[in-house]
């Protein structure tokens, strides 16, 4: 619809810049035919001037030539009355009179001589008159020639002028709707988009980028692949803080298990050996006694000094777990095994295990190692459901790992004490004695993989342990 | 016809210095200046005038001996003897006779730029060549009508005239200036007329020549009758258009129309 609009505007303004140009150029051609009229007219009158010019020139010289020749014929026989020695015509027979015939013959005589000369002289003024009038005609004709010929040439160059400055007209015209049409449909939308990305680039992710009103085709689909490049960022961005989150607690965790570790080993050690002796004490002292209660009481200290030991034994597990034979784990066979181990608990106390997916694929582990932290985890969860509750054990492949998943539908674990519900002696149950999930954790670590609660379907807790496949060797 | 040319001028020259033929009665004599084609006109008018006035026929001579010719005329009373020309004039100054000079003289404001000659027995008849009337022919042609006359130049118009006492330059050298320089060259020589110069002014020579024929026949009629210079005033314009159109002059019509005489050009 937008784009419509454009169009429709653009076209619009097309049209009334075509109009504009169409006005403009007839109003010129009409002023183009007004001057040439006026140019012919002035023509006519020039050239009228020119002949009336010449008219009067023919007139003046016309009048100059039959002045000269009058003056001249006048003044000749003049002189020849004037200077003419008359008294020189004698009669013949009396020399003594004045021959008065004879002057008159030689006056006729002068008169016909001279008009012979007249006749002559006006044949060549004729000549001459005739070759002057050619001449002013072929003058005036040739200035004709010349100013048509300049008239052309001016009004060729005016066309040319006017053409040019149409052409100039139009293309200014051309240039001002491109230039509008491309701040319109490039520079504003280049300019918002890219204060959208300046805002991205300063973290402000949050911001949508705008779509541009019209537009190119291309700046819209750019627009949306800033956008997309936006959504990415942000979701790299967050996933990755998420990310950093686990990887720093997960760090901690395990320094924090190690440490614990190392101090429960090492507490561990002196009190095995504290254990030992007491034990020794112990078995020394029913030996030597026959009294009833005092093999009684000594009995009792015995299974405890026993018991402590099992516990010590277990902290110098986590400590310093001995020798592993690593090689590929059936998770399956496994999970199997365990099942297996807890079906007495289970059908005594009428909580239906279920077991859920399949992990074909071997892990490289200590089975023994990974049969105890699945035992520890459906031990935990049988412990957790009420009698008739369920307990389902998923098996799967993912990103590289095996994964066994338990999960329950007891109350589960707190948000609170997930972060310390894998430290040693730390438990939910008043019989519990913590190292469970501790022992557990330090043998998953040891495998490189990971361990983590989150909450079941079920409603319960679940505990999910991957271990990888393959050649990654687990970490010493 | 332009093969005859030289010829007819060679038949005019002989014509002119030749012995009058045989048989002629010479009842008087005329000495004229050889060489000058107005001293032949004039002496043509002078045998025309004698003619009409029934006066013995007048013949051309040459003397070698100026006295003994005087003397011979003088004793057959063959006279006036006629002079015409300078040169003939100057040689008959000191004779008793009677005798009739034709010259040609400009004049300003009526006076002489070259003086007559004055003598006892001597009857003058002159061409008097007006300057202002020549100023008022030449005006028509000259960029300046209203400069004065000169020796040689009157505005832009080279003149090759017999002004005063000096002999012009070579005429032939004249005509060359004239037309490197474009002028228009003005001559008083008859006798080369359309060898070059444009306009030429001609004295009436055959009227001279009849007035000289007058004035012999008063002196014969009072041989102590003492005559006064007597001038006939006017001259003719010739003009040769086919030196002008050579040049590439063009001449006013209405100057043509006033001419006298007009040699055709070659531009038609």
């Amino acid at each position: 619809m937008k784009r419509s609009l454009v169009m429709l505007t653009l076209l619009l303004v097309g049209g009334v810049i075509l109009l504009l140009g169409a006005v403009v150029v007839i109003w010129i051609n009409a002023q183009d035919q007004a001057a040439a009229r006026r140019e012919a007219a002035a023509q006519q009158d020039r050239t009228q001037k020119r002949m009336e010019q010449f008219a009067g020139e023919l007139l003046q010289l016309s009048q100059d030539i039959a002045g000269g020749l009058s003056e001249g014929h006048t003044r000749r026989l003049r002189d020849w009355i004037e200077q003419e020695p008359l008294t020189l015509y004698r009669d013949v027979e009396n020399p003594d009179r004045v021959d008065i015939e004879a002057i008159i013959n030689a006056l006729v005589s002068e008169v016909r001589r001279r008009g012979r000369d007249e006749a002559e002289r006006i044949q060549i003024l004729q000549e001459r008159m005739e070759a002057f009038s050619r001449a002013r005609i072929d003058a005036v004709m040739q200035a004709e020639r010349e100013e048509a010929s300049k008239a052309a040439d001016a009004a060729a160059s005016d066309r040319g002028t006017a053409l040019v400055v149409r052409l100039s007209l139009l293309l200014i015209g051309m240039a001002v709707l491109l230039v509008l049409t491309l701040v319109w449909l490039v520079v504003g939308p280049v300019r918002r988009l890219r204060a959208s990305v300046d805002r991205i680039a300063e973290g402000d992710l949050a911001t949508p980028v705008p779509l541009p009103r019209g537009g190119a085709e291309e700046l819209v689909a750019l627009t949306h692949d800033v956008e997309r490049m936006r959504d990415r960022i942000r979701g790299a961005t967050e996933g990755l803080e998420e990310e950093v989150a686990k990887k720093t607690a997960a760090l901690v965790q395990a320094a924090k298990m190690a440490g614990l570790g190392t101090l429960a080993g090492g507490v561990a050690h002196e009190f095995n050996n504290l254990i030992g002796g007491i034990v020794g004490c112990i078995e020394s002292a029913r030996a030597g006694s026959d009294d009833a209660s005092v093999v009684e009481d000594l009995d009792m200290a015995q299974k405890t000094a026993s018991r402590a030991a099992v516990l010590v034994q277990a902290l110098l597990d986590v400590a310093r777990p001995g020798t592993r034979e690593m090689g590929p784990v059936q998770l399956d066979a496994v999970v199997e095994d365990v099942t297996r181990a807890a079906e007495p608990t289970a059908t005594r106390r009428r909580v239906q295990v279920e077991r859920e997916g399949l992990c074909p694929r071997s892990v490289h582990g200590d089975e023994g190692q990974l049969h105890q932290v699945v035992l520890n985890l459906v031990t935990n969860a049988l412990q957790a459901v009420d009698d008739g509750g369920r307990v389902v054990i998923a098996t799967r492949e993912e990103d590289g790992h095996g994964v066994v998943e338990v999960r329950d539908a007891g109350p589960g674990v707190p948000e609170a004490d997930r972060d310390r519900i894998f430290e040693p002696f730390f438990t939910g149950r008043d019989d519990g004695t913590g190292l469970g999930l501790f022992v557990s954790y330090g043998i998953v670590e040891r495998h490189a993989g990971r361990i983590e609660v989150t909450d079941a379907p079920e409603g319960g807790a679940a505990f999910t342990v991957s271990v990888p496949f393959g050649p990654s060797a687990p970490a010493e | 016809m332009k093969r005859l040319a030289p010829l007819l001028v060679l038949l005019c020259a002989f014509h002119a210095y030749a012995e009058e033929p045989k048989g002629v009665q010479c009842g008087l004599f005329a000495v004229v200046a050889k060489g000058d084609a107005g001293a032949r006109a004039t002496y043509d008018g002078l045998r025309k005038g004698l003619e009409l006035a029934h006066l013995p026929r007048v013949c051309m001579e040459a003397p070698e001996d100026v006295h003994a010719f005087l003397a011979r005329v003088s004793a057959k009373r063959q006279l006036p003897v006629f002079a015409i020309g300078d040169g003939p004039a100057e040689r008959l100054q000191q004779a008793r006779c009677p005798r009739v000079v034709v010259l040609e003289r400009y004049t300003v404001k009526g006076k002489p730029v070259r003086a007559l000659p004055e003598a006892p027995g001597l009857a003058v008849v002159y061409a008097d060549l007006q300057s202002e009337r020549v100023q008022a022919v030449l005006g028509d042609l000259s960029s300046d009508p209203d400069a004065p006359i000169m020796e040689g130049t009157y505005g832009d118009l080279d003149l090759h005239l017999r002004w005063g006492r000096g002999t012009p330059a070579p005429y032939v050298d004249a005509v060359k200036r004239a037309r490197s320089t474009g002028k228009i060259l003005v001559s008083d020589d008859r006798g080369r007329f359309g060898q070059g110069a444009i306009v030429t002014l001609v004295p009436r020579h055959d009227l001279l020549g009849r007035a000289a024929a007058e004035v012999a026949r008063k002196l014969r009629a009072d041989p102590k009758a003492k005559l006064p210079p007597h001038a006939i005033k006017g001259f003719e314009v010739w003009v040769d258009l086919e030196a002008a159109d050579e040049q590439g002059i063009a001449l006013p019509l209405a100057f043509i129309a006033k001419a006298d005489k007009l040699k055709r050009g070659k531009r038609h």
